[in-house]
């Protein structure tokens, strides 16, 4: 009996921690608002289904494969509006607030009139275990969240591939290892 | 009467009934043409099979048409889980490439060039 109750709480504790990794981002106010919305949850079951379809041979899809490998959970929301202030940078905040626990570190806040990005990494002893990345224009919010060993350099080798811009990361394992 | 003379009386031949040959003929020459033109021999021939060779025939063509479903379902699965990824990468792509964008814009003031994000419709392509 002892030996159930210990399975199940672990379980339990398990599913919690699970639960944890993943940000909740409750704006279901601003779907209703919004003229397109993107809201993708790939766990690691649909990761790895996706894996057995990408092919390893060409180039692209070899990298692709290679990024997903290791990955928990890959989950993009997105809203595009029609016009101007549908929602407001408070919308963010129960989101901010749950990257604001040890682990989670912000390693790029840039704000510009009415657009801005923030890029927040989680650090388990010394790797990147996650990155989470909001980003806002006038008509648009994004929130990208991507659990398990990850860094920027590999999401920048997809740069000029899959239609991905080319991107340049500037070094943050220093900022890491602090 | 001894065993020779049994064998040899059973044995003797005897002459078939008048018409015999002419019927066994034109029989010979009618019938498979006959059984190859018509449909109801084919399907005559297809029902003249036992019930277990049926049965057989019945799980057999289950277990492949069950098999043949579930590679597609699994298939489709896995080209949407395949779209899907490559599409939440290219918005996480875009996205850190929109905020480097914007760090460079601040840094050297210079104006901005949009970059191309993914549309919810590529995602269906």
């Amino acid at each position: 009996m002892k030996r159930i109750l210990f399975v199940l709480s672990l379980a339990l504790i398990c599913s919690v921690a699970r639960m944890d990794a993943q940000l909740k981002i409750n704006l279901d106010n601003l779907a209703s608002k919004a003229k397109e919305v993107v809201d993708l949850s790939l766990d690691s079951a649909m990761l790895q289904t996706a894996g057995q379809f990408l092919s390893a041979e060409k180039s692209n899809e070899a990298k692709a494969k290679a990024l997903i490998s290791g990955l928990k959970g890959v989950y993009v929301k997105s809203y595009q509006f029609d016009k101007e202030g549908q929602y407001t940078l408070d919308d963010l905040k129960p989101i901010r607030e749950q990257l604001q626990v040890p682990g989670w570190s912000r390693i790029l806040n840039v704000v510009d009139n009415r657009e801005g990005a923030e890029i927040y990494l989680k650090a388990e002893e010394g790797k990147t275990a996650g990155i989470a990345i909001l980003a806002w224009e006038a008509r648009e919010l994004t929130i990208v969240q991507i659990i398990g060993p990850i860094n920027l350099d590999q999401l920048s080798e997809l740069g000029g591939r899959f239609g991905i811009p080319p991107v340049v990361v500037p070094d943050v394992k220093k900022k890491l290892t602090k | 009467m001894n065993l020779d003379d049994e064998l040899r009386s059973a044995l003797k031949r005897q002459e078939p009934p008048a018409g015999f040959t002419d019927r066994v003929t034109a029989r010979a020459r009618v019938k498979p043409a006959e059984r190859r033109s018509t449909w109801q021999g084919k399907l005559g021939r297809l029902f003249s099979l036992r019930t277990l060779e049926w049965a057989t025939a019945c799980a057999v063509a289950t277990v492949l048409l069950v098999g043949a479903g579930g590679e597609y379902r699994r298939r489709q699965e896995g080209e949407r889980a395949k779209a899907q990824v490559v599409f939440a990468l290219r918005m996480a792509g875009s996205r850190l490439s929109f905020a480097q964008r914007m760090v460079l814009e601040l840094s050297s003031g210079r104006t901005a060039v949009p970059a191309k994000k993914p549309s919810a419709g590529e995602e269906r392509q």
